[in-house]
């Protein structure tokens, strides 16, 4: 071996490397570098993980007004996975709580069906749902569990239709919804349609739908169909309710799945002639067309302020967070009022009562305290602030969440 | 007859040119499309890319992949010692007792699990390893990591002690080396240059992993992470997320990652190319 | 004769590390079928001779993911023969020097390229190409054959997600018949050119000894495709229909398992018949791996004069 002759030269350790070939010097370095990568992951595992992340500090100025509670959670990391109906409000939320108390929260924009099964496994702290958790679940871990309908927000139908100008609003009932997504309607040109819209009828071009729906078990599908179901007369039947469903329209082939609301939007965006059911502040934000639907009333919506405030003076929210709140989206979808939106839905953090590890718990007081306070004043275009009972419920959750 | 031959000669020559151009013109477009989409997001966000936390849904500027970079870096370094030693141990295990039952059934399965779905295993490491934790971690992402490479590493180890002429181990063997002595002083050295490319390319393959780590990983965007046991992110799950998402800002920082990955692992490549590119003996 | 003290001592301080890694990788696979078997028990053949997923009220069909599989790599192997052996061929014979050791480098470069490099390429530029200019003028002009005979709606199908796992598999397939074209002796090429016969007679003659290999590369290469993810899952569809037309989306296994994994602990069956499905998968791509592998280490053993 060449370099131990050279030791025996006694040369000094810099003149050694000068005299390797380059690629070994290469090759030296990375594995160097790799070693006190490992070196030092092994040692943050001897010295425990209870260390928070190092840029915690750095990352966020100091809060100006600091209780002595808030000083010592500093770095707390709070994992949430759920709803994609959710994620662009809750995102915005964190970033401001991260700036005002320097905990993190880090949410998995999962779907509710994926949520509520991680919440349950307890792989993560909190779960977001856009229907509440159905009776049987419930039932099942009554009293341990906390939720909270703690944002509202329209399901609006989206469609990309290039020769409809986009100051023109097609409209649309839940019985031609339902049968689009039946497969009984095909051509965009279909009598029904044509006879829903008679302003725009002779743009409708002739050419095939395509529904585009959640491939994802999704809270949003289940606000969906549960508007269907009741507003359909018939034609959407209550085996098609649900997060995850089996559409007739796929068997016809002209069905597309999307992953989460994202992947919704993004289908409709990039596929003419296509429908889709999203969140409202995915179709904002990515400039989609929303068509008006008809409401119990009978008169074509779109979602407004006004029209989604209607619909939610209907709602029916229990006054405990350790309540049963399964009855709550029947009771907002569909609902009377003349000019309210028809597919409005909730959706539900999910918590337990208990939390091992005390700092959790305190943080996630902390967030629910925040939210009813603070966080009511940042709501993102798309959603809208719940009623003045439902601040009530998140400061009666805060107070419920105990530790060991 | 002649001229008939001739023209199936031309005709088979263009034939074969234009396929092969047609064979490697999608990754020549690849390269291209990534660099100049990905760098022109990369100079745009400057060097806040490596040292940012990623932009929320409905933000205007850029910010940075730092969380899985640092993420990335963590697993890589975590499951490639595991995998190289579990893979060296075993190769050398095969080379020398080829006849044993053991080493029969090592190279049976490492061969058939080389094509395993690597979302089969990242299943099984959430069952086994996710939900007793309680939480996505890091670590986990590395053992899922680990399972998947391990094959290839071994199949890189075996070939390269297989690859040592018999001529040295009966030299060896001649002056009475013992066979501990054998490995490490004469295959390894001799083999090392293989070795060190064995080492890269599953280096290389961990680094670009995303089935595994979707559900044994968890996402971790909030902010750089560095202990095994919390959740993590990397660049590759950052990138499915992302470009499944409709928001163009995440679109962009998606081609940005994607390129930033694609030099990543084109560094490792010519690393690799460096090594091997001497006198082999 | 007995192996010696020292050799025992060698072989049990090899055992420890050697036997973990087979551990874990059967581990794997029992994990795999001992979760699979409460829905084989439950379902029984029922789940792979309807197409539905429909979680909420326990219904299951496996057969458009597993088909939509199968046809996948089956279109990725195609695609991997039309354009690899054309290139193994040029590597082989008709570069020499710089060219070919660049072609070789671009080549290895692919082999190991991360595929969710491949996976957004392929959902951004290669769906919309293949749209445009492959799928709308084939349905245009032989919609009669029932392979194309639907209208390709958003590009996102069978055939999408078939090509471009081929275009990944391509290094891969590249590697192992440039490997078998190289270890065919060189006799046989003296042979032909001994006699007279022109470069593309050559060929054939050596790929004719070579059909053994070739064809084992391509059955790897299925194995591999079979297992492909990222690609599968941004270029499919993800859509529960099956049929005959090339240009609908479809489901793979793979692709199914990334879309419903996440929420299956809400339902009582639907992890079960997830790792059902991976089984059949994983059971397939050993079984074509081990023979594929095996194949060609006879071919060589027999091609070597």
């Amino acid at each position: 071996m060449y370099w131990k002759d050279l030791y025996k030269l006694r040369l000094s350790l810099v003149t050694q490397v000068m005299y390797m070939r380059k690629n070994t010097v290469v090759v030296m370095l990375i594995t160097v570098a790799i070693v006190i990568i490992a070196t030092y992951s092994i040692l943050q595992i001897y010295y425990g993980g209870s260390k928070e992340p190092l840029t915690s500090a750095t990352q966020t100025p100091t809060p100006t007004t600091t209780t002595s509670i808030s000083i010592q959670l500093q770095g707390v990391v709070l994992q949430g996975a759920g709803a994609t109906f959710v994620y662009p409000q809750l995102s915005e939320w964190a970033k401001k709580f991260q700036e005002r108390y320097g905990i993190q929260i880090n949410y998995q924009s999962v779907g509710s069906g994926a949520g509520q099964s991680m919440f349950f496994q307890k792989v993560v702290d909190f779960g977001c749902s856009d229907p509440p958790l159905s009776r049987d679940t419930w039932l099942k871990y009554n009293g341990s569990v906390l939720q909270v309908p703690w944002l509202f927000g329209p399901v609006v139908v989206v469609y990309n239709i290039p020769e409809i100008p986009k100051d023109a609003v097609l409209r649309l009932d839940a019985i031609a919804i339902a049968k689009i997504y039946k497969g009984e309607i095909r051509y965009w040109n279909n009598e029904y349609i044509k006879s829903l819209n008679p302003d725009i009828a002779h743009l409708l071009p002739n050419k095939e739908i395509v529904a585009v729906y959640r491939s994802d078990s999704s809270g949003t599908t289940e606000l969906f169909t549960t508007f269907l179901y009741k507003a359909s007369n018939g034609v959407w039947t209550k085996d098609l309710v649900g997060k995850s469903v089996s559409w007739p329209v796929e068997a016809t082939g002209r069905g597309i799945g999307g992953k989460g609301n994202e992947g919704v939007t993004q289908n409709v965006m990039q596929i003419p002639y296509s429908i889709g059911y999203v969140e409202w502040s995915y179709a904002i934000k990515n400039n989609l067309s929303i068509a008006a639907i008809k409401n119990a009333a009978g008169n074509f919506v779109i979602p407004t302020r006004e029209t989604l405030e209607e619909a939610l003076k209907n709602a029916r929210i229990p006054t405990s967070p350790i309540d049963d709140f399964s009855g709550i989206v029947d009771s907002v979808i569909y609902a009377t009022g003349e000019k309210s939106y028809p597919i409005l839905g909730p959706t539900h953090i999910i918590l337990w009562r208990r939390y091992d590890d005390s700092k959790k718990a305190e943080a996630l007081k902390l967030f629910l305290k925040w939210v009813a306070e603070e966080g009511y004043n940042h709501i993102v275009e798309g959603y809208v602030a719940p009623p003045q009972s439902v601040k009530e419920l998140l400061i009666k959750a805060a107070n419920e969440i105990m530790s060991q | 007859m002649y001229s008939w031959r001739k023209l199936r000669e031309k005709l088979f020559t263009g034939l074969v040119i234009a396929l092969s151009l047609l064979a490697i013109a999608p990754v020549l477009h690849l390269i291209a499309t990534v660099f100049v989409n990905g760098l022109t997001v990369i100079a745009e966000a400057g060097l806040g890319f490596f040292t940012g936390l990623p932009p929320t849904p409905l933000s205007r500027e850029l910010g940075g992949i730092a969380p899985s970079i640092a993420g990335t870096l963590i697993m890589t370094a975590l499951s490639l010692p595991s995998t190289v030693l579990l893979g060296l141990f075993a190769a050398i295990l095969t080379t020398e007792f080829p006849k044993n039952p053991l080493s029969v059934a090592i190279d049976a399965v490492a061969k058939s699990l080389a094509s395993i779905p690597t979302i089969a295993v990242s299943m099984i490491v959430y069952t086994l390893v996710v939900i007793p934790m309680r939480g996505f971690s890091a670590l986990a992402g590395a053992i899922a990591l680990t399972i998947i490479a391990l094959p290839y590493a071994y199949t890189y180890f075996s070939t390269a002690l297989r690859s040592v002429p018999s001529i040295y181990r009966e030299a060896a063997f001649a002056v009475a080396m013992s066979r501990w002595s054998t490995v490490t002083r004469v295959f390894i050295p001799i083999a090392r240059r293989s070795a060190v490319v064995g080492v890269l390319m599953t280096m290389a393959r961990v680094m670009g992993e995303t089935a595994a780590l979707l559900f044994t990983a968890g996402r971790f965007r909030a902010s750089v992470a560095l202990s095994p046991t919390a959740p993590a992110d990397s660049i590759p799950l950052l990138i499915f997320d992302y470009i499944l998402s409709p928001y163009t800002i995440w679109h962009r920082v998606a081609w940005g990652a994607t390129a930033l990955l694609l030099i990543a692992y084109m560094a490792v490549f010519i690393a690799t190319k460096l090594v091997v590119k001497e006198v082999k003996l | 004769m007995k192996p010696s003290k020292r050799d025992k001592l060698f072989f049990l301080s090899l055992l420890p590390l050697s036997v973990s890694l087979l551990a874990i990788l059967i581990l794997s696979i029992i994990t795999i079928v001992l979760r699979s078997l409460d829905s084989f028990q439950h379902f029984g053949s029922q789940l792979i001779t309807s197409s539905v997923w429909n979680p909420e009220k326990e219904v299951y069909g496996l057969l458009a993911p597993i088909i939509g599989s199968l046809a996948t790599s089956a279109l990725a192997v195609l695609t991997a023969l039309v354009l690899s052996l054309p290139l193994s061929i040029m590597i082989a014979e008709y570069l020499r020097g710089f060219a070919k050791s660049v072609v070789s480098s671009v080549v290895e470069l692919m082999g190991g390229m991360p595929t969710i490099i491949y996976a957004v390429w392929a959902s951004q530029y290669l769906v919309p190409f293949l749209k445009q200019l492959v799928m709308e003028p084939l349905h245009r002009v032989l919609p009669f054959i029932p392979l194309f005979s639907c209208r390709p709606i958003a590009g996102f199908s069978i055939f999408a997600a078939g090509v471009a796992i081929g275009i990944s598999i391509v290094p891969y397939v590249t590697a192992l018949i440039l490997e078998a074209y190289q270890s065919i002796p060189m006799m046989y090429r003296e042979a032909c050119y001994g006699i007279g016969a022109t470069k593309y007679e050559t060929v054939r003659v050596m790929i004719s000894l070579a059909r053994p290999a070739i064809i084992a590369a391509l059955i790897l290469g299925f194995a591999r495709a079979l297992g492909e993810t990222t690609i599968a899952v941004a270029t499919v569809g993800n859509s529960m229909y099956l049929s005959s037309c090339l240009f609908a989306p479809g489901y793979t296994v793979s692709a199914l398992i990334a879309s419903q994994f996440a929420n299956a602990h809400l339902y009582q069956y639907a992890e079960t018949v997830l790792y059902s499905s991976i089984l059949v998968v994983v059971l397939i791509a050993i079984v074509l791996s081990f023979y594929g592998s095996t194949t060609i280490i006879k071919w060589r053993s027999r091609i070597i004069v």
